[in-house]
């Protein structure tokens, strides 16, 4: 028999080479690949490896931190290879791949093509190096389990051609002449250390090691079994039932993979002895390690995470490395075509595992039509999603199956879901099913604002679900997490509110169809509209249209609302397309949009071009210069650089907070008046006043007793002479946490013990065992500084990544541009820029605070030692405020607070006089007690809490971290409803009218701190031993 | 869609809450402290300079070092105090190039207490000259009681891209290698230098 080629076909191949022009790299939401990166292409997918970014020639130009972790080496980039995707425009929404030993990663020394695949066979790049902490806070912990300083470290990237998967073949290396146990220290010696935990010495250490991924906003994770869709909550579900140490606690998954448009990404491993879960699913004690979950011969161990970001646990190392040994261990990085199907299909090719096939079309069951971007969700013989198919164009699906009895329901977000059914598949056969989905219902509104005009406008429909569910979980009823379907928000009051469906709009129409049912459509436009509502019944395959007009709640003369932190697609943990971003802000009344992407200078006038919103929407570039450690930093106005994969170069790693806030200003349009903004400072690890612990008395950082105070401070870059109050404004109210506005007090009456010493006092501030504030507020930390003459300006913002849920312009900052400036086109950048250094801003998420000394307001000074203060209150009926404070000098102003009559929450006014006896600054704060719901959406779910976590750790190590202070029940309370807040900036009082103000404490040293922290500056060894005093006889 | 984060660093947080958490302690009050040994390395182009630190701990180790404090005449006590103590700071350490042990061409010692609890403590200079060869090597026998510290002044001696990280304190190692340039040491007398 002849075989008979057809001319001109080759055998596919793999290539490894260098970028050499941008031309040559994928391209896409999150590609960083730039020239000098290596490219790992075949004929099915294309994968970037970053360089190591060190520069041998000028050490100062290394770039640490240009991708998204620390250290270079790392996948940075992956797409399949399609049609036109050349030039640079790929797909790529992968933000790195790098493994992980424990808590270390490589610190890359070369990265090299050890394999350029012209021979016919795989191409490999491979990362050679050192150990690298990831977060310097956890270094002493990666010493007493990995120490890695005495390891050498590789890994090589494999790509053989034709496959859809990269192998990814990691070696760590004892490089010295003694052995090297793991972990590095046993229990009984990190107690020696100084860590005094109750229990330690009878533990057994384990150090997990795998890779973590880092897969992307736009991505959705995806773990077959109890999780599907649902990887955050699934793995905080399996801490409550953790077997205990040695096994990490976290989630078992036989693979993981994600969903994407038109890519997606998936990990495994080949089946091993030194699989990690299968080593401890039964403890020492005979205990299984991982009680109640799925084990098999690939199971990796997922112990974290949020929003795309995850750590898999894949192997455990031997238990020492004598001298010169090596431990190796593989894993594949898959990448498919949008749904996790085609990640499956590939993992089965990688386990030799034979399938069967299923297939089929979805269609409308009215008119026959297909159903495009469904979800044909694959459910295990307990109902438990083990893979999703996604319908094309045609309503078609097709993806392989091992052998075995499922069923299968069909998704999507506007139609009610079908019933699931039952198919058998069989290795080597076709498996089909023709799927009648329900119809929707289809809906046409048009909105027009008082003036007549299609203004940009949220459209939501409001729907109740049957009260017998109110109180329970939504989770458990209203919508599946794990099949893949959207969260709907409910009122979170008791109630059975929800909210189906909402739209945010350039110009209040909207043609949509959604699930049938009886609905209230509710249409708003921020807080300067009331809520225009119309209930109406929604029929499968009928239409609706119907017309509203939005209601005025007050005018803002002179003012306009901005929101100073938002993230879109260039963010790698938002998903969202620039353009929603610019028009969610639109329809929710913001009239500037400042664009602070993590990393990536944005520019939204394109978007805001194209969308028609220039009457609008003013855009500014920015910028989120985000570090690990250090806090978060928002600079603009800045420039754009169209040679950077960024928009601008900069370094943030070990960088202390001055070179960050000057690169900050270097970038900026005029470095002389740009902003510099400190994110949420009081957030944990991302805030730069939590990592430096400031005091709120003080504003100054202090060294935390306890374990805090091993570890802090982390680096030289976060002593505390590096502290630096250089910066212009600060984030007063990010997002919904109104929690961490002010310092947490105790609450009346108390909720249940047990309570670390001091004991805490209702009604009084929650000390730690250092009598410091346990939480300070930013308020009060933002009081301090005024107290000090520094006048940073407080903000509010959004930190928005998304829209449902976390909706763009809550909070948001009302800033005086000028009388009559307050119209489409009537202000600029400058106006907004100048308006925020002179402080003239309102932070709030709802009401309007007018507050004037004579015809003097926010942001002036007065003289005199008596002061009228004339404060007006506005809000819209759906954020009614119900008390003023007034502060002055970090006091209450009597007779402040007032409780504002329920009939004048909408509009209030009172007048208050101040005698001050020395120089003094004053604000005026509003809040409420009502639900902002539907157009806030409430804090259901905590975020991804430490208690969970401890109460994992602490199986095996018996009561004692139970007693430990950090899982006392008295903290904040991160799931609340929203509520109305809104604070002034200062009017500053010239009491004795001198002309000169003079801060009521004393200022800070210096408003600058130094930029180096190269050890060059470190003293001679042999100055220090002369200066050193003696004990003399 | 799930829920959207605000920041890589807030996953990378819940890695920390794992692992610090995991580690939380409370005050060491009530029990012995352990002695503990500083060691700063400074590299120069031909010679190694260590500065090395040595608290005595308290409880037995205390009482054995007073011990042998007290057996010499009371008019030698602080020298006999400031040798003892210099002993255990040096005993246990190592420094070698390519595995030959380096023998210090110059020692000084300063006998002083600590500002915290009074415990005895001694500084030494250590001078070493720094032959070629691939491999600068600290070793440790107490790791536990052992911090390092490096740093290099433009020496010219030590591959740096591949070196730990200047400046940073290193506890618990019990081996601290630094790589050797090819290149440098051949322009190095080969007789002691003074210090």
């Amino acid at each position: 028999m002849a075989v008979l080629a057809a001319c001109g076909d080759a055998a596919p191949k793999a290539s490894a080479y260098r970028i050499g022009s941008l031309d040559d790299a994928i391209g896409g939401p999150h590609a960083i690949g730039t020239i000098g990166d290596f490219m790992l292409e075949n004929d099915q997918i294309r994968v970037v490896i970053a360089d190591t970014g060190i520069n041998t020639r000028d050490p100062s130009k290394t770039t640490y931190g240009r991708v998204n972790t620390t250290f270079g080496g790392t996948l940075v980039d992956a797409d399949i290879r399609r049609p036109g995707g050349g030039g640079g425009r790929g797909n790529d929404q992968l933000a790195e791949l790098l493994p992980g030993f424990a808590f270390s990663v490589i610190n890359p020394t070369k990265v090299e093509i050890t394999a350029d695949g012209t021979d016919g066979k795989p191409a490999e790049v491979t990362v050679y190096g050192t150990g690298g902490d990831l977060l310097q806070m956890v270094y002493l912990l990666n010493v007493g389990l990995l120490n890695a300083v005495n390891l050498d470290f590789k890994q090589t990237y494999r790509l053989h051609p034709g496959q859809k998967w990269v192998e990814l073949e990691t070696t760590i290396r004892n490089k010295t002449n003694g052995a090297h146990p793991l972990p590095y220290f046993q229990p009984a010696e990190i107690k020696d250390l100084g860590f005094d935990i109750p229990g330690l010495e009878s533990l057994t250490l384990s150090v997990p090691m795998g890779m973590l991924p880092l897969l992307g906003g736009e991505q959705d994770l995806f773990a077959p079994g109890a999780a599907g869709f649902n990887v955050q909550y699934a793995i905080e579900d399996t801490y409550k039932t953790a077997g205990g140490f040695p096994a990490f606690p976290g989630m078992v998954v036989d693979y993981l993979a994600s969903r994407g448009e038109g890519v997606s990404y998936g990990l495994t491993l080949p089946a091993s002895p030194n699989n990690y879960v299968n080593k401890y699913k039964t403890l020492p004690s005979g205990a299984p390690g991982y009680p109640q979950q799925d084990i098999t011969p690939y199971s990796m161990l997922l112990p974290f995470t949020y929003a795309g970001v995850a750590g898999v646990y894949m192997y455990a190392p031997p238990s020492q490395l004598n001298a010169g040994e090596e431990f190796t261990y593989v894993s594949y990085f898959v990448v498919g075509d949008g749904d996790v199907s085609s990640v499956l299909d590939s993992i089965y090719t990688i386990r030799g595992i034979e399938t069967g096939t299923f297939g089929g079309r979805v269609l409308d069951e009215h008119s026959q039509a297909p159903v495009a971007g469904a979800d044909v969700m694959i459910l295990d013989g307990q109902g438990r999603p083990i893979d999703q198919i996604e319908t094309d164009a045609r309503g078609a699906f097709l993806g392989r199956l091992a052998p075995g009895d499922y069923s299968y329901a069909v998704y999507a977000d506007n139609r009610e879901p079908t019933i699931p059914a039952s198919i058998t598949i069989t290795a080597g056969k076709q498996t089909g099913a023709l799927v009648n989905m329900p119809s929707p219902a289809t809906l046409a509104v048009v909105v027009r604002d008082e003036q007549g005009r299609s203004a940009p406008a949220k459209i939501q429909l409001i729907g109740r679900f049957d009260q017998a569910n109110q109180n329970k979980d939504p989770r458990t009823f209203l919508y599946s997490l794990a099949r893949g379907e959207s969260r709907r928000p409910t009122a979170f009051d008791g109630g059975n509110r929800f909210v189906e469906k909402a739209w945010w709009t350039k110009d209040g129409r909207q043609l949509a169809t959604v699930r049938p049912g009886t609905y209230d459509l509710v249409v708003s436009r921020g807080p300067e509209y009331e809520l225009t509502t119309k209930s109406i019944k929604l029929e499968a395959g009928k239409l609706v249209t119907e017309q509203l007009t939005l209601e005025p709640a007050f005018t803002t003369p002179g003012w306009v609302a901005g929101d100073f932190h938002l993230h879109a697609a260039p963010s790698t943990d938002s998903g969202l397309p620039i353009i929603d971003r610019v028009i969610s802000c639109a329809a929710e009344g913001l009239e500037v949009a400042i664009a602070t992407d993590h990393n990536y200078i944005t520019d939204y006038a394109p978007a805001i071009a194209a969308s028609g919103l220039d009457p609008w929407l003013l855009g500014i570039p920015g910028m989120e210069l985000t570090t690990f450690e250090m806090g978060h930093f928002i600079g603009f106005p800045l420039k754009i650089d169209p040679g950077s994969t960024r928009g601008g170069e900069f370094v943030w790693h070990q960088q202390p907070p001055q070179s960050l806030i000057d690169q900050l200003r270097n970038l900026a349009v005029d470095s002389a008046t740009a902003i510099v903004q400190v994110a949420h400072p009081r957030q944990q690890v991302l805030g730069y006043f939590a990592q430096f612990f400031v005091d709120d008395q003080t504003a100054l950082p202090y060294t935390p007793s306890g374990i805090l105070g091993v570890f802090a401070p982390y680096g030289d870059e976060f002593s505390a002479d590096k502290f630096s109050v250089d910066f212009d404004a600060i984030e007063l109210l990010t997002g919904r946490r109104t929690e961490d506005v002010h310092t947490f007090r105790a609450p009346n009456p108390l909720p249940p013990g047990p309570f670390p010493d001091p004991q805490p006092v209702p009604g009084q501030v929650v000390l730690g065992p250092d009598g410091r504030a346990k939480f300070p507020g930013v308020a009060e930390t933002w009081f301090t500084m005024l107290d000090k003459g520094h006048r940073a300006t407080a903000l509010g913002a959004s930190d928005s990544h998304s829209l449902l849920g976390h909706e763009p312009g809550y909070a948001r900052t009302l800033v005086f541009v000028g009388d009559g400036k307050d119209v489409p086109g009537g202000f600029t950048r400058d106006d907004v820029v100048t308006a925020v250094r002179e402080h003239r801003a309102i932070t709030t998420n709802g009401p309007f605070i007018d507050m004037k000394v004579g015809t003097a307001t926010i942001g002036d000074t007065v003289q005199g030692a008596s002061i009228e203060l004339v404060i007006r209150v506005r809000a819209p009926s759906w954020a009614k405020v119900d008390k003023l404070t007034v502060y002055s000098n970090s006091a209450i102003v009597t007779p402040t607070p007032i409780t504002i009559p329920t009939d004048q929450g909408t509009d209030f006014e009172t007048r208050i006089t101040l005698r001050p006896t020395r120089d003094a600054w004053v604000v005026a704060e509003v809040t409420g007690t009502s639900n902002m719901f539907p157009v806030v959406s409430p804090t259901e779910f905590p975020p991804l809490d430490a208690t969970v976590i401890i109460q994992a750790l602490s199986v095996g190590l018996g009561d004692g971290l139970a007693t430990l202070p950090l899982i006392a029940s008295l903290k904040p309370e991160r799931v609340h409803i929203s509520t109305p807040f809104a604070m002034t900036n200062p009017i500053w009082i010239d009491f004795d009218s001198n002309g000169t103000w003079t801060p009521p404490k004393s200022p800070f040293a210096t408003r600058r701190a130094p930029t180096t922290t190269t050890t060059t500056t470190r003293p001679d060894v042999r100055t220090q031993f002369d200066a050193l005093p003696e004990v003399a006889p | 869609m799930t829920q959207r984060a605000h920041g890589l660093a807030l996953s990378l947080a819940s890695v920390v809450a794992i692992g610090v958490l995991a580690l939380t302690s409370r005050p060491a009050w009530g029990h012995t402290f352990p002695p503990v040994r500083t060691v700063v390395l400074q590299v120069e182009r031909c010679e190694l300079v260590a500065l090395v630190g040595y608290r005595a701990g308290t409880g037995d180790a205390a009482d054995k070092l007073l011990a042998r404090v007290a057996s010499r005449p009371k008019s030698q006590a602080l020298e006999a105090m400031r040798d003892v103590l210099a002993s255990h700071a040096m005993t246990p350490l190592t420094i070698a190039v390519d595995g030959v042990a380096l023998v210090p061409t110059a020692v000084r010692a300063k006998l002083g207490v600590d500002g915290e609890g009074g415990r005895p403590m001694v500084v030494l200079l250590v001078s070493y000259a720094l032959p070629a060869g691939k491999t600068l090597a600290l070793s440790s026998r107490d790791a536990r009681s052992t911090r390092i510290s490096w740093t290099d002044r433009q020496s010219g001696r030590v591959a740096i891209p591949e070196a730990p990280a200047q400046g940073r304190w290193f506890t618990g190692v019990a081996s601290f290698l630094l790589n050797l340039t090819p290149s440098g040491g051949s322009a190095c007398a080969t007789s002691k230098s003074s210090d």
